[in-house]
């Protein structure tokens, strides 16, 4: 059973007037600082920068419990995919919106045990974020965007098809769960 | 404006369609032990025209080579093979389309799957049957 909760106050948009920002890059996210701010249960702030003067911010915030280990290369991996910049798909993709970001780190908590894989996260052409397990003989897609904020979950058993199933995270948590605990264990 | 037919005389069930790939949406497969696309990379354009892609017979006559599709601002992209047949069991048309193209980026094999991608289980099954040919350059 997940133990952890996330709080965020995800900034999208602001502009830094204070600073002229000419870096591409991410800061305040390296690997030491990242451990430390976790060890004293601070705000972990994941700064992205881009050429020009916007700023994108995610705070997160773990109220009562350990970060899990999942969640540093999550983090890592959602916050090189905030920097992408609109038409990164050459088809009008937008940037990835930092709530859909925070909804899917939100989703992942439901259900990820501490020993759970991370998943690979790539971008979705509508500004949102897809975490993929493909590991363990199983299929694990759920994609977090305008269509399904919450999560949208399909799942492929590739020992026994007659388990596949989809639906949305919220409904299907507890499916989840013993997915993440029998399936998920280990690295992608 | 009609809506053009499924062509399977000129690009049979066998026939390779290559998909550009972005280099954001691959992912590595444990399973498979191989890098894939996500289901994202297989949905129409945004404006509305079918999901592009070449076929392989008619770059074959036209001397039209996989490399060919990523020139220019395409050269950090990869190219993903699925054949004809597995687009069709999945209800969509497949048929040259070689007029619905840029003009700067343009392919005599250029073709459309045309049909309904809105389920997110159907671009899952494109993408696990979809073979990267060409995996596009990994972002640092």
């Amino acid at each position: 059973m997940a133990s952890m909760a996330l709080r965020f106050s995800g900034m999208d948009g602001l502009i830094d007037h204070g600073n002229e920002i000419s870096t591409v890059g991410l800061e305040g996210n390296s690997a030491s600082l990242f451990q430390a701010e976790i060890a004293a249960k601070k705000p972990l702030i994941v700064k992205i920068r881009t050429s020009g003067k916007l700023v994108r911010r995610i705070d997160v915030t773990i109220e009562n419990a350990a970060p899990p280990p999942w969640l540093e290369p999550s983090l890592q991996s959602i916050g090189r995919l905030l920097m992408l910049p609109r038409n990164w798909d050459f088809d009008n993709a937008p940037p990835v919106h930092v709530l859909s970001a925070q909804s899917a780190l939100e989703g992942l908590s439901f259900f990820m045990e501490d020993a759970t894989a991370p998943p690979q996260w790539t971008p979705t052409k509508l500004g949102g974020l897809q975490a993929d397990w493909h590991q363990n003989g199983i299929d694990l897609e759920i994609a977090f965007d305008c269509a399904y904020p919450s999560g949208y979950v399909v799942f492929s058993d590739l020992r026994n098809h007659a388990g596949d199933w989809e639906g949305p995270l919220t409904s299907n948590s507890e499916k989840l769960r013993s997915i993440a605990e029998t399936r998920l264990n280990g690295r992608p | 404006m009609a809506v053009p037919d499924d062509d399977p005389s000129a690009i049979p069930n066998e026939v390779r369609l290559f998909r550009r790939i972005s280099p954001a949406m691959i992912v590595y497969d444990g399973n498979q032990d191989r890098w894939r696309a996500t289901s994202q990379n297989f949905q129409d354009s945004k404006d509305g025209t079918p999901m592009s892609v070449f076929a392989e017979n008619i770059a074959d006559e036209h001397g039209e080579l996989p490399a060919h599709f990523l020139l220019g601002r395409w050269s950090d992209w990869g190219l993903a093979a699925v054949v004809a047949g597995h687009m069709r069991e999945l209800g969509q048309r497949v048929y040259p389309d070689p007029h619905n193209q840029d003009a700067e980026d343009r392919f005599e094999s250029h073709s459309a799957v045309a049909g309904n991608k809105k389920a997110q289980n159907i671009r899952k099954r494109m993408s696990d049957r979809a073979e990267l040919i060409i995996v596009p350059k990994l972002q640092s």
